[in-house]
């Protein structure tokens, strides 16, 4: 073995793959080259559960590989709510719940998004698919709006506006919080009784799939799970 | 080829320190920059591999020759890997790693490194730059910065004290 400090990256990014919860931290403090391996890593470590402090709000509490640490949340952040998170990042929503941002607890990063559509207001249900640094990244809000309507708002990467649909659905359906699900191009979603509502992302066509009336039980306890096979 | 004489082709590989290995094709091209050589027809003599020196080739040929012979079944590869690695020394490691990715051999390259992970395994800064030969190049400053950066608190086992 010649030298460690000559290892081509994509070792490193190999070796940073097995590396879990405190020992990514030794591996970034290292030296420079180690570090930037670790920011640039495509690797993601497993499924990670997080839980606010409810004393202090700006910690929180991990919960990965059978070990608890806590974290810093940035004191800017404080008050912010958790929307959906997905591919290492957050979607939070600002106090005055206007304003939505992503969050990089691992790397300590924001990014600001446009405000959502004056005079509407915040989605019922939110999600984001593949992460905001990617191209492909796209941000779905549904909302039932005051006319008993529902709207989509759609948020391309890197484009400054949030593009808003009607979706053509004939009966009344208050969205639910339950995060939406994509499959094939189309977004599913539920109302709080438990209808299935799609919205195609291709086309901007959109239909109701069941119109169970009541679903029984209670609304904050209906989720839609994408099995599609 | 094999298929018009009927007999296993074998090939010579050369190491950087001159020792020369047969080795069955169909366990050698494992290593996609073997197979490549094969699929070109640049095989026919010796393979010289000028960045793999005779240890460690011995190492990676019998990993080849191990694990070739056995059928396609994840779960016994898998057992063979670990216990092929299970007595090498952090330097052979290294090398190996080096070597797999010359070679390229992913299944090779994935096993060594989930072993070297295991080397760093709660281990100081220190240790691992020590273990590593590595040159702490940052400042002070830039060491700070990094490490506010990171401020992970870890607890082992605890109890919520959140409530």
């Amino acid at each position: 073995m010649e030298d460690w400090n000559d290892i081509p990256e994509e070792l490193l990014f190999l070796v940073l793959a097995n590396v879990l919860g405190k020992d990514r931290y030794s591996f970034s403090l290292v030296c420079e080259s180690w570090n930037r391996v670790a920011k640039a890593s495509p690797y993601h470590p497993s499924p990670c559960l997080m839980t606010f402090n409810r004393k202090s709000n700006h910690v929180s509490k991990y919960f990965q590989h059978n070990c608890f640490f806590r974290m810093n949340f940035p004191t800017l952040l404080k008050d912010a709510t958790v929307r959906f998170s997905n591919d290492g990042w957050l979607l939070m929503m600002s106090p005055d719940d206007r304003t939505l941002f992503f969050f990089d607890p691992f790397n300590n990063q924001t990014i600001e998004l446009p405000p959502i559509p004056s005079h509407r207001t915040m989605y019922n249900t939110i999600c984001f698919f593949h992460p905001p640094t990617s191209p492909d990244c796209l941000i779905v809000g549904i909302l039932s709006n005051t006319h008993h309507e529902v709207e989509v708002g759609v948020l391309k990467y890197g484009e400054d506006r949030w593009d808003v649909v009607l979706l053509d659905i004939d009966h009344q359906f208050n969205v639910s919080f339950c995060p939406p699900i994509l499959h094939d191009g189309k977004i599913y979603f539920l109302d709080v009784i438990g209808n299935v509502a799609w919205f195609d992302m291709t086309d901007g066509r959109s239909g109701c799939l069941s119109s169970v009336n009541n679903f029984g039980g209670n609304w904050w306890k209906i989720y839609a799970i994408g099995c599609f096979m | 080829m094999a298929a018009e004489t009927g007999t296993p082709t074998t090939l010579t590989l050369k190491s950087n320190d001159d020792e020369l290995f047969s080795v069955a094709e169909s366990a050698a091209i494992l290593s996609v920059t073997i197979r490549n050589m094969v699929e070109d027809g640049c095989a026919g003599g010796v393979i010289p591999l000028d960045n793999v020196d005779g240890k460690t080739l011995a190492s990676v040929i019998t990993y080849m020759n191990g694990i070739s012979a056995i059928p396609a079944d994840e779960e016994k590869k898998k057992s063979y890997r670990d216990k092929f690695l299970s007595d090498k020394d952090f330097e052979t490691l290294a090398d190996m790693v080096l070597a797999a990715n010359y070679l390229n051999m992913s299944c090779l390259m994935d096993a060594v490194s989930a072993k070297i992970a295991q080397v760093m395994e709660k281990k100081s800064v220190g240790w691992v730059r020590r273990k590593f030969g590595i040159e702490n190049d940052y400042t002070p400053e830039e060491e700070a910065a990094v490490k506010e950066e990171h401020k992970w608190t870890f607890e082992g086992v605890e109890t919520d004290d959140d409530n």
